[in-house]
């Protein structure tokens, strides 16, 4: 059939994680743009609006093997708020969530994301702060295995003045595996007074481990405060001497650290059961690992 | 050497300072003090020049100079210094920079010759050492990670360096414990002198037992309600300010 | 020593501005024989021709412009411009009977009074040879396509240092030339290097021996003033094994209302324990306060750390050109080796810079650190464009980034694009990035000093770049600050 072909590394956009490769012989709808290429693999948008002062959550569980691709289009009315989650778990697949959100004024979207890669794992989220005095959260685990990748891109795109942008992704990966972090904060021209911050910080547990990270801002507003911080290396080893030093053998320190390192960036607020689950999950794939 | 005359300022459209008037003759110290919001700071502020402090009506003359319609570095340099109650923080200028190009630039303004590099070190050196300041300070950029004492000391050495004719001290004294007040109160009784004058804007009596002042004002809900002798900051830190406050 | 001079001197440089501008925007009159206009290969022919170049490197231009026309211009930068008609221009212009001078009394005075407008005295710094105190800085001068003049070479070859044109090296030293040239940034590198590798002019080689410092500092100036022309200057150092050089380059433009390109190519080589100190001082004309005129700047820049232990440090100050597109770069093969990137890049008015660095972690315990300070004024776009990439075997590598912006106006944008590409465990890498404003209490706390206003923004910005002015060697930092605060004139109030 004659579609578009899937990007591969040559587009900018998907410079660390080949969707060519990952599904040959798949190509997209002729018309498709190019830009929303998750959207154009769910076949369809689900749309979801948040009423003004009300507040939402949606849980969104990757677990299929194959391509599973979905796409959000959220639209958050002034005053409200909407909570994402989603828990991909290891895989063979290509699970791909794609969620473009708008805030209007007061409005607030939080969002955690746990990955554990598959064969190719990207979520892409995508948020216009439209209206005044909107808080953003983005939060993510990613936890990476030999064979597997995981992808977390975002954009924050600050419209108007007054916005607050708070995002902290934490990873880790193991020896064949590979992590990606592009995140970028966009404040517009006028977007006076926005107050952005980004960090990410990952954890080569074995060589042959992959993270690439292109944390990235563009401000065109001068009266804004904008951060970022991005840190990549592997478990630090005077505080795991210090650990071992109390005796507690080297397996329990390392996963002692990850744990501490990664639990950092499970959001507050989670609702119990999930967090919970999380924290359970992070536990076993570091048992695993030792 | 300093008149203000029905001086009315708003800031962000709000009227603070509501038909000021004070004189404040050559060789006199003056204090005003008053409750927060009285609009003590706001007249620091108007007085320098500080964008956002809009002069609605009255006049402020300096030595017969109308100031109000200067830059902020054209009042400086006709002699208006003002230790700042919160002072700024100018990373990566170090300290003695800083002063070096602040006394050349009002030398300049006044058409005088520049002061030799080392001649400024040399004074600097001696003012600080008065001030008890540390010399390693001066190399280090002004106020960057200094202690708010640190930092009020260094306002002060400034203005020892720069020998303004008028001085505004806006409520130098918060942030100093005792022995560091009474080191700073040195140094302004130290330029107390027959061509020089100055305004101490105070929210306590304390300081005004270090610096003693020939008149005292009261200032309240944008206005001079009071005026008298030492006795009166006395008064008014036993008593407060319900009195004015209930007539304004 | 050095930074209480660069304070007293940042006093002294910024109260120094008044009203000049852009001082070097004026141009020379001389005789000047240019290349027909237009690009193809018998413009390679030509300029191959005219510096009496042996077969090898002339096939090795063809074979590079061949690859050229099959290459499409980068788009990826965040620079915006008119697409550029390579036919529209001469590829060699150079003032008549030039690359000949053997003395500074053959040079036309007319050069010899361009630069020293310009701030570097050719005729005083040799005479003064000898004197005691004199500054010893040892210059080419490269004049649009050509190096009119190098000083101080005999001192240099006394040492067995070997500093001249490229041409010159060519013909002198080809067997140096041909060991090194494009072993750094190939033919096939990007664009603008393999255009620049087709109908590259002149350009400085340097050649420092084994175990020797390099006794003074070396420096190129470079200087385009034909009209209608470019430049496209290649630069080439090799430091061979322990020894250490520290290089400068200048450069300016008249003002022209028209667009200039430049397109250069410099390679340095570190063998082992060898070290290299770049540091450029990049004045080109950066076109009027509407964006008319203005050079366009595409350069190739890269070092490589060949030998265990070398150290490449990149240090530029980059206040000019209309479009800035520049990623000085390091290859840290050697184990041990170490690189380093200071930046100062600043733009007003029109200006787009789109700049940053490549530090390529093969060898083990390799090191890098990136400073990078990025000014916007006026209607400008400024982007940090960096890459920090750890290789499998590059055990126990380190890299610290420091990326900080500051925004003049809000009409100017201020961007940072890290990549960040690790693929060893034992690597840790850091990267922290801020934007802030010009503070209106800052300038207001200064102006009540007696500070006027232009002065205020200049030290402040002066007090921001510090940590990269102190990389500057002491005659260059000097002239950077003037720099900086010129550049800068007019962004406030």
């Amino acid at each position: 059939m004659a579609g578009l072909a899937l990007p591969s590394r040559r587009v900018e956009a998907w410079k660390y994680s080949d969707l060519a490769r990952a599904l040959p012989g798949v190509s997209l709808p002729a018309n498709a743009d190019a830009a929303r290429v998750i959207d154009a693999l769910a076949g369809g948008v689900e749309t979801l609006t948040v009423s003004a002062g009300e507040s939402a959550m949606v849980v969104e569980r990757f677990d299929a093997s194959g391509l599973q691709a979905r796409a959000l289009a959220a639209h958050v009315q002034s005053g409200a708020t909407l909570t994402r989650v989603v828990v991909q778990t290891e895989s063979d697949g290509v699970p791909l969530g794609a969620a473009r959100v708008t805030l209007e004024a007061g409005a607030s979207f939080r969002q955690f994301i746990y990955a554990e890669g598959a064969r190719l794992a990207r979520f892409e989220t995508e948020v216009t702060v439209g209206g005044e005095k909107c808080r953003v959260e983005l939060d993510g685990v990613y936890l990476v295995n030999g064979g597997r990748h995981a992808d977390l891109t975002s954009q924050v795109l600050h419209a108007v003045p007054g916005g607050e942008t708070r995002q902290l992704v934490k990873g880790a990966v193991r020896h064949g595996g590979r992590g990606v972090f592009q995140g970028k904060i966009l404040v517009a021209g006028g977007a006076q007074k926005t107050d952005a911050r980004q960090n990410h910080h990952a954890l080569l547990l074995e060589d042959g481990a992959e993270v690439f990270a292109k944390p990235e801002l563009e401000i065109h507003a001068d009266d804004v405060q904008c951060a970022h911080g991005n840190t990549v290396g592997g478990l630090d080893a005077e505080a795991l001497f210090y650990i071992r030093q109390r005796g507690i053998p080297e397996s329990a320190a390392r996963a002692l650290l990850v744990e501490a390192f990664l639990t950092e960036a499970v959001s507050a607020y989670l609702p119990e059961t999930l967090s919970a689950e999380v924290v359970a999950r992070i536990r076993a794939w570091l048992g695993a690992a030792t | 050497m300093l008149s203000i005359e029905n001086l009315r300022v708003s800031v962000g459209g709000a009227e603070i300072l509501k038909g000021l008037s004070l004189v404040v003759p050559a060789g006199e110290v003056h204090a005003i003090m008053g409750p927060n919001g009285a609009g003590k700071s706001t007249l620091s502020y108007a007085l320098t020049g500080r964008d956002g402090y809009d002069v609605c009506d009255g006049s402020a003359t300096l030595d017969g100079a109308d100031i109000l319609g200067m830059a902020p570095e054209e009042r400086a340099a006709r002699g208006l210094f003002l230790s700042f109650q919160y002072p700024l923080e100018i990373p990566g200028v170090p300290t003695m920079s800083f002063l070096k190009a602040a006394l050349n630039a009002q030398a300049k303004a006044r058409g005088e010759a520049e002061l030799p590099a080392t001649d400024i070190l040399r004074r600097v050196r001696a003012r600080a050492e008065t001030l008890r300041i540390n010399p390693d300070l001066l190399k280090r950029p002004l106020n960057v990670g200094f202690s708010g004492g640190e930092k009020k000391r260094m306002e002060i050495l400034q203005m020892m360096v720069l020998e303004p004719k008028l001085a505004i001290l806006d409520e130098t004294d918060s942030g100093l414990d005792i022995d560091a007040l009474r080191i700073v109160a040195d140094g302004v009784n130290a330029l107390r002198g027959p061509d020089r004058a100055m305004l101490v804007i105070t929210h306590y009596q304390r300081l005004l037992d270090y610096i003693r002042p020939d008149k005292v004002h009261v200032l309240v809900a944008g206005r001079i309600v009071d005026t008298g002798g030492p006795e009166l900051a006395l008064r008014l830190e036993k008593e407060g300010y319900d009195r004015y406050l209930a007539a304004a | 020593m050095a930074k209480e001079g660069i304070d007293l001197a940042t006093v002294d440089a910024v109260r120094g501005l008044e009203a000049e501008k852009y001082a070097a925007g004026f141009s020379t009159d001389i005789e000047q024989e240019f290349a027909p206009k237009g690009l193809n290969e018998d413009t390679v022919r030509f300029i191959s021709a005219k510096k009496e170049e042996p077969q090898w490197l002339l096939d090795w231009r063809l074979d590079a412009f061949a690859r050229w026309k099959t290459m499409d211009e980068p788009t990826w930068a965040m620079v915006r411009y008119p697409a550029i008609d390579y036919q529209d221009a001469t590829y060699y212009a150079a003032p008549k009977n030039a690359a000949k001078y053997k003395s500074l009394d053959e040079v036309d005075p007319e050069i010899l009074e361009t630069y020293k407008k310009l701030g570097i005295p050719l005729r005083e710094q040799e005479t003064l040879l000898g004197v005691e105190g004199a500054p010893r800085v040892a210059v080419d001068a490269v004049f649009d396509s050509v190096s009119v003049l190098t000083t101080f070479k005999k001192e240099l070859a006394a040492v067995g240092v070997i500093f001249c044109s490229i041409s010159e090296a060519v013909r002198e030293h080809p067997e140096l030339v041909r060991k090194y040239l494009g072993t750094v940034v190939p033919t096939t590198d990007n664009f603008f290097a393999t255009l620049n590798s087709a109908i590259f002019s002149d350009g400085s080689f340097v050649y420092v021996p084994p175990g020797v410092r390099c006794p003074m500092e070396l420096s190129t100036y470079f200087r385009m003033n034909a009209q209608g022309s470019g430049q496209f200057e290649r630069t080439l150092i090799i430091i061979d094994k322990g020894g250490y050089v520290s290089y400068l380059e200048g450069c300016t433009a008249p003002m022209r209302d028209e667009n200039q390109l430049h397109a250069a190519v410099v390679e340095l080589v570190a063998l082992e324990d060898a070290e290299i100190k770049y540091s450029t001082v990049q004045n080109w004309w950066p076109g009027d306060a509407e964006g008319k005129g203005g050079v366009y700047n595409f350069v190739t820049k890269r070092g490589d750390c060949r030998g265990d232990r070398a150290k490449i440090s990149w240090t530029q100050v980059e206040t000019g050109s209309a479009i800035t597109w520049k990623y000085p770069s390091c290859i840290l093969r050697g184990d041990d080796s170490s690189g380093e990137f200071y930046s100062i890049a600043i733009t007003n008015g029109r200006q787009q810079a789109d700049t940053g660095t490549k530090m390529i972690h093969l060898g083990r315990n390799t090191k890098s650190r990136i400073i990078s300070k990025g000014i916007s004024a006026g209607r400008a776009q400024n982007t940090y464009r960096g890459l920090v990439s750890i290789h499998a075997k590059a055990a126990n590598a380190r890299n610290f980034t420091q990326c900080d912006s500051l925004l003049i106006g809000d009409r100017c944008g201020a961007h940072t694009v890290p990549y960040v590409e690790a693929r060893n465990a034992s690597a840790k890498l850091e990267h922290e990035a801020t934007t802030t404003k010009l503070s209106e209490d800052q300038l207001f706390y200064m102006r009540q000093r007696g500070i006027p206003e232009e002065e205020a923004v200049a030290l402040l910005v002066n007090g921001f770049v510090r940590d990269v002015l102190q990389q500057l060697p002491m005659e260059f930092a000097v002239e950077a600050q003037k720099l900086v605060a010129v550049s800068l004139e007019g962004s406030v109030g």
